[in-house]
């Protein structure tokens, strides 16, 4: 088994997949489907649950058609999961809130953050990064990035540069972030005991708890419209170089990780919500804190650029850049998201 | 076995055994660098990504449309800007420094050793280092800047975050260029300074007019090599601060490696076009500098 970082990764997979030098099986997010299989790089799955003998109904649909594209899978599940809201009760309790009372509302969290934050002990109320589109946050307010089926930007509303000015107040003003963070800066943050609040995924779980940090975990904030989180996970996928006879092997292995002994096993320890019904069930998930604390939340996950093959290309070349100059302050919301729309538009335009 | 004869008699002779010793470098500058050059120059005429699909000849449209992509223009200038301030600031702070430790003391001599430590340190693991001292929330280094009640971003800030990669960027080099100016100040013979001595010239007299003078070449080869290092900037770039923030640090070569391995539709053909136009780019700067210090190579005392 290799393992290594994601940007190494995924500068060795495509080349080797070109040449038939890519292992039986990899492992990697699923909004990497719809490139993969555009460029016929890893093979359609369909016939795996026939094979293995699984039931597909002992998991929860939702989740299983994230491994799929244009109705045929083309990963099998390893794992799933949607955005949270991670609060400090350490810090909570000290600037005064009840630490057992995690916002609820965007306009609550804002409030929150600035009475968490406090220069003077290098202390951030709410991590933002440039990396994240904060999608919670958009569509809890009534908002869209894209209208994937007609392919078109939905980004310039008035709901969206209402939003974006709140968020563009709440950093450079009112400087509740750190200027300029990345993803793993406030993860060291967080992790430290220097950030109140983040949104993110259930990856940190098993960090804070090393780190000894006195979290909380819950859904992320209710906008002024919704509520809602992006769906996310991995799954297991074979390039097209494996032969038939490695696939079957391959299927073993996936069936042994669909077992409830081991997705039950992955979601107590690293703190993942379960998709299996059987462990759903579970009298000890059921009991597990953080499972019962994220549990509620399997109706919220809604896609943010799953599905299209040019997801990751509006993500990186689109929204990033967005919200960096948003969050550093050095554009007006109106005009930033003006002009990204119209690059929505444009990617949408050439990939037709 | 005349023919044979032939060719050992004409390789006999020492200005064309030159070539047979030449082969071997020869040969490796042809698989690495000449033969990739070209495949490169090809590429950028085709329509190609990374999964090798889909491939088609488009001739120069990718060159036509990197005339219209802000980010290359963006990437170009802050290309030059690195270029403009790192290599001038190296330059002379090296000749500066080898004019000083070029005295053969033993502290002196100790002192060229550790100026040299930095060189031989990845510039990778240098980057890292630096990102982490400078990071405004976990680092010792704008911590120490707040307790004398000055809030400064460093790498996060769009004003500060390339000056900040110059000035890492000198710490590091700087011993190399030293090293190679002190061979070449040791190398101008006692006799001028001696003579300027007796005429009365001060020690700053001397440096400007016999010591720069005389080591005009080596001057040239520094700024030569640096400019074309600064040029292809990309290690300390990247690992410091990715291209931002809002794009301020992102250079040309950086631009090639996203375009062509690190975002979708990882666009191999684009990639290479930029990499085409980066080569004309260093090209034309060196065969330029190279020019004007030649022509000084023959200035006299």
């Amino acid at each position: 088994m290799d393992i290594m970082p994601w940007d190494t990764y995924f500068q060795k997979l495509p080349p080797a997949i070109a040449t038939n030098t890519a292992p039986s099986f990899v492992l990697m997010g699923v909004e990497f489907i719809p490139e993969y299989v555009s460029s016929n790089s890893i093979q359609p799955l369909d016939d795996f649950w026939d094979v293995t003998g699984i039931d597909e109904s002992d998991f929860v649909k939702n989740v299983l058609d994230m491994y799929k594209y244009q109705g045929k899978y083309y990963m099998t599940p390893m794992q799933y999961n949607l955005q949270y809201l991670y609060w400090n009760k350490d810090l909570f309790k000290e600037a005064g809130l009840d630490p057992e009372k995690p916002p609820e509302t965007w306009e609550q969290l804002g409030e929150y953050a600035v009475q968490l934050t406090d220069p003077t002990k290098n202390q951030y109320g709410f991590g933002v990064t440039k990396d994240d589109a904060l999608a919670p946050l958009i569509w809890g307010n009534g908002g869209e990035f894209w209208d994937i089926e007609n392919q078109k930007s939905l980004l310039d509303s008035p709901e969206n540069i209402k939003t974006y000015e709140w968020l563009q107040d709440l950093v450079v003003n009112k400087e509740v972030s750190p200027k300029g963070a990345t993803g793993p800066d406030l993860d060291n943050l967080l992790k430290s005991g220097n950030l109140a609040m983040y949104i993110s995924g259930p990856w940190q779980v098993n960090g804070l708890r090393n780190a000894g940090i006195n979290f909380g975990i819950t859904a992320p904030p209710k906008g002024t419209v919704t509520q809602a989180a992006p769906l996310g996970g991995c799954g297991f996928a074979i390039p097209k170089g494996t032969t038939d006879e490695l696939k079957s092997a391959v299927y073993e292995f996936c069936k042994y990780w669909l077992s409830p002994e081991i997705l039950k096993e992955w979601t107590m320890k690293n703190g993942f919500p379960p998709f299996s019904n059987e462990v759903i069930n579970d009298p000890d998930v059921m009991n597990d804190e953080i499972q019962q604390s994220i549990a509620p939340l399997g109706t919220l996950g809604k896609s943010y650029n799953l599905e299209i093959a040019i997801g990751s290309q509006l993500h990186n070349d689109v929204i990033k850049p967005m919200m960096d100059t948003i969050l550093m302050g050095t554009g007006k919301p109106a005009d930033v998201v003006k002009e990204a729309s119209e690059k929505i538009d444009e990617i949408f335009q050439s990939s037709k | 076995m005349k023919n044979t004869s032939n060719l050992l008699t004409y390789f006999n002779k020492p200005d064309k055994a030159a070539y047979i010793f030449l082969l071997p470098s020869l040969f490796v500058f042809t698989i690495f660098v000449f033969v990739p050059l070209l495949a490169s120059l090809l590429i950028s005429m085709f329509d190609i990504n990374i999964f090798l699909e889909n491939i088609s000849f488009i001739g120069v449209e990718n060159f036509k449309r990197l005339f219209y992509d802000e980010r290359f223009w963006n990437a170009l200038k802050n290309t030059l800007y690195f270029t403009v301030f790192e290599v001038p600031l190296q330059v002379i702070f090296s000749l500066l420094l080898a004019a000083y430790v070029q005295k053969n003391t033993v502290f002196r001599k100790l002192l060229r050793s550790c100026f040299f430590i930095p060189v031989v340190c990845s510039m990778t693991a240098v980057g890292i280092v630096w990102s982490i001292l400078l990071d405004p929330a976990l680092g010792p280094v704008p911590y120490i800047f707040r307790l004398l009640g000055l809030d400064i971003g460093f790498l996060k800030d769009p004003l500060l975050a390339m000056p900040t990669v110059i000035l890492i960027t000198v710490w590091k080099n700087f011993g190399l260029s030293m090293t190679i100016l002190v061979a070449g100040i040791q190398g101008i013979p006692d006799t001028y300074y001696e003579s300027a001595k007796i005429d009365g010239a001060s020690t700053w007299n001397q440096f400007i007019n016999i010591t720069i003078p005389l080591i005009v070449p080596t001057l040239g080869f520094c700024t030569i090599t640096n400019i074309i290092s600064s040029l292809q900037v990309f290690d300390q770039a990247y690992v410091m601060t990715k291209g931002g923030p809002v794009f301020k640090t992102e250079t040309l070569v950086q631009y090639i490696y996203t375009r062509g391995f690190s975002v979708a539709p990882y666009d191999l053909g684009y990639a290479s076009a930029i990499a085409e136009v980066l080569f004309l780019i260093i090209a034309v700067v060196v065969i330029l500098i190279y020019h004007i210090f030649v022509k000084k190579e023959t200035v006299g005392v």
